[in-house]
């Protein structure tokens, strides 16, 4: 029920009824009426009040939901993937780029490279086998990140 | 997220013009190496890691101009 489910959030809030009625804009006997089930809330304040406290209002409203809200804890979980992602593929964009460069204004190095290849793949391939692998891990590491 | 889809936007352009480049020069390149075995149309094949990157930046402009 809306009333005992108002009074549990504000209990473990450690709120008094006339804290969480300012924090709310409303009166102290407004929240003791709401608590009682002798009044319920408008639309407004059922809004205001599951954004206080993090939950769904058809968690307020529904008996059968769970509706926390709070995902704090997964956008910071997937914070430092994104970041992740995003230096992957930048470097392996960058450094592609400045192969580029340099096969076309200094040729000699781009020839160091594909003799440095001990296989049978030119060194140069190998290079740019990397940094396709680098941007496509990149990618897929800020694909899969996603903030609810 | 702005800033980030713009950056992958940039570095789309600039790995478009420098496939360009890349590609053109060493078709010249190998169209005026003598002796050689390979025909020089084998240049083009020095596009494919530039248009990997290029429809990753795409994606990744899209998906960030989304979010």
């Amino acid at each position: 029920m809306l009333s005992e489910k108002l009074y549990k959030l504000r209990k473990n809030s450690g709120l008094s009824q006339e804290q969480l009625a300012e924090q709310l804009n409303v009166s102290r006997q407004a929240i003791s009426k709401w608590e009682q089930g002798t009044a319920v809330p408008e639309s407004e304040k059922l809004i205001s009040i599951s954004e206080y406290f993090s939950v769904t209002v058809d968690y307020l409203l529904k008996d059968d939901t769970v509706g926390i809200t709070d995902t704090t804890d997964e956008v910071v979980v997937e914070k430092p993937k994104m970041i992740v992602g995003i230096v992957i593929c930048i470097a392996g964009i960058v450094s592609l780029v400045i192969w580029g460069f340099l096969s076309i204004v200094r040729p000699e190095v781009s020839n160091q490279l594909s003799e440095a290849s001990m296989v049978t793949i030119d060194g140069n391939g190998i290079f740019l086998i990397l940094c396709v692998v680098a941007i496509v891990i990149g990618a897929s590491f800020l694909l899969k990140s996603k903030k609810k | 997220m702005k800033k980030i889809r713009n950056i992958f936007i940039v570095l789309a352009v600039i790995l478009s013009n420098l496939m360009c480049a890349v590609v053109g020069y060493q078709y010249a390149v190998m169209q005026r190496g003598i002796g050689d075995s390979a025909p020089a149309g084998i240049a083009f094949i020095y596009a494919v890691p530039y248009v990997a990157g290029i429809a990753v930046c795409a994606i990744l402009a899209i998906r960030f101009h989304t979010k």
